[in-house]
């Protein structure tokens, strides 16, 4: 079990990692690009429009050649997306009714019949579709790219910071958890079924001391190495 | 000659109630010269370089660089200072080493120019052959050289290197000791700290030792 969430965290790690860096695209801000497709999400989200999950999809699929040395990592955080979807919506497909009311409101249109597959392929295929614009035009210029497009917009800057040292944060989390854990493995000799979420449960405390004490020092180490008002800015 | 950064009386301690770590501390830093600063474990050297970097402010006392305020002139005169942290892990925060090379030239010159600094910077370190590697996938040594690169890559003017020679093996410990020779010869003012003088290889044109938040003349 344990082995399992391992694996995953550390695939999660990687689908972040992959865009910490610029894309093939070159680094200059993109105007267009990126209103662009926010709007294609947002419109995926909001209506139930074919023509604009049409131009979503077409979009993403412009996209995808400049993703290529990311296209495993982007494959699987659609895949996250669509199994976090089906597992959410799952009580749809069996009931035809949906339990999570407020969901199904925003995301069902077809009212519920026995075995709802209609509503249910439509809830995943929105999940999965709305985000894809905006995470292939990421995975495709690299995220410091799209950072240095929001920090132009004076309001946005912070929120696009924040984002940048949380994708920086969360992969290296994701991992020193999991190496505290692995620590603890070596010197336990415990036997039994509940032996892995113990050492889980005790390793978080080391967890969240060491991570308090890694966001500060980066902080500094990334302050030291920024010359104007927000990291990741480029050069005119 | 007039010094390039200048501490005057400076104190400070992490937080109201904590004692003091550095109490009433003077220090002139002038071009082309290596200064080395040598404390025991906890005497304060980390948190004495992080004021000279601008990254912590002093409760009393002042901070010049170039006879001016340093708290002024920031964040462009962060482009005069390079600081190496004691543990080069929490200094590297993009994903290739290349990128971690590349991160300050990118802010002040285009990507050719940036392209030929990480290359100069890597060849002079003699780490060519990590450029397209993941930072998280390096050695501590590695890490500590990468760090070191993503520093000179930009050229500043004041280097401060936080135990740069400890855990290093002989090999990188050479190259380390040249690039701070030769930093210092290109009229650069090069810190370093340390908490024994032995490994510093007479390198020092100046010793100072750190004991009970104060700063002394002589090792
Ligand atoms: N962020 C911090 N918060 C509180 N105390 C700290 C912090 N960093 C260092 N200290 C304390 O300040 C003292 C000096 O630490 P430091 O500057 O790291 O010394 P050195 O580098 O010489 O080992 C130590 O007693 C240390 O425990
Ligand atoms: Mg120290």
């Amino acid at each position: 079990m344990l082995g399992v969430a391992r694996r995953l965290a550390v695939e999660a790690a990687r689908v972040i990692e992959a865009i910490t860096t610029f894309g093939s695209l070159g680094k200059r801000p993109l105007p267009l690009l990126l209103p662009l497709s926010l709007t294609l999400t947002g419109l995926v989200s909001l209506t139930q429009n074919l023509y604009s999950w049409a131009a979503a999809l077409v979009f993403s699929l412009v996209m995808l050649p400049y993703a290529r040395p990311r296209l495993r990592e982007l494959a699987y955080l659609t895949l996250y997306l669509a199994v976090f979807a089906a597992v959410i919506e799952l009580p749809v497909l069996i009931t035809g009714q949906s339990r999570v009311a407020g969901l199904s409101q925003l995301y069902r249109p077809a009212p519920p019949s026995s075995w709802n597959i209609d509503g249910f392929l439509f809830f995943v295929a929105r999940i999965t579709l709305a985000p894809l614009p905006i995470v292939t035009l990421v995975y495709a210029t690299g995220w410091p790219r799209v950072a240095s497009t929001l920090y132009r917009i004076k309001h946005l800057r912070r929120v696009a910071g924040m984002l940048t040292l949380s994708l920086l944060l969360i992969p290296r989390s994701l991992r020193n958890l999991f190496s505290i854990v692995a620590a603890r493995e070596a010197r336990t000799f415990e036997e039994g079924y509940m032996r892995e979420w113990k050492l889980l449960a005790t390793a978080v405390g080391d967890f969240i001391a060491d991570s308090t004490g890694y966001s500060k020092r980066l902080e500094m180490a990334i302050k030291a190495r920024t010359f104007t008002e927000y990291p990741f800015e480029v050069r005119e | 000659m007039k010094p390039l950064l200048e501490l005057r009386r400076v104190f400070f301690r992490y937080g109201k109630r904590s004692p003091y770590i550095l109490s009433g501390v003077n220090l002139k830093i002038i071009r082309g010269k290596v200064y080395c600063i040598v404390g025991e474990n906890g005497s304060g050297k980390t948190t004495l370089l992080h004021i000279m970097a601008g990254l912590l402010e002093p409760e009393k006392g002042e901070v010049l660089l170039d006879g001016k305020p340093l708290k002024e002139q920031l964040p462009r005169a962060r482009r005069l200072i390079g600081i190496l942290f004691q543990n080069p892990e929490t200094m590297l925060f993009n994903p290739t080493v290349y990128d971690e090379i590349a991160y300050a030239p990118r802010q002040l010159f285009d990507e050719g120019e940036t392209r030929k600094r990480v290359l100069e910077s890597a060849r002079l370190l003699g780490i060519e052959d990590l450029l397209e590697r993941p930072t998280t996938s390096l050695s501590y040594g590695e890490k500590k050289v990468v760090a070191l690169a993503s520093i000179i890559s930009y050229d500043p003017e004041i280097i401060l290197l936080d135990e740069p020679l400890s855990n290093l093996h002989p090999e990188r410990k050479r190259r380390v000791l040249n690039m701070i020779r030769s930093l210092a010869a290109k009229g650069k003012a090069v810190v370093i700290t340390s908490p024994d003088l032995e490994l510093l290889d007479n390198i020092c044109d100046v010793t100072l030792t750190l004991s009970e938040g104060r700063l002394k003349e002589g090792g």
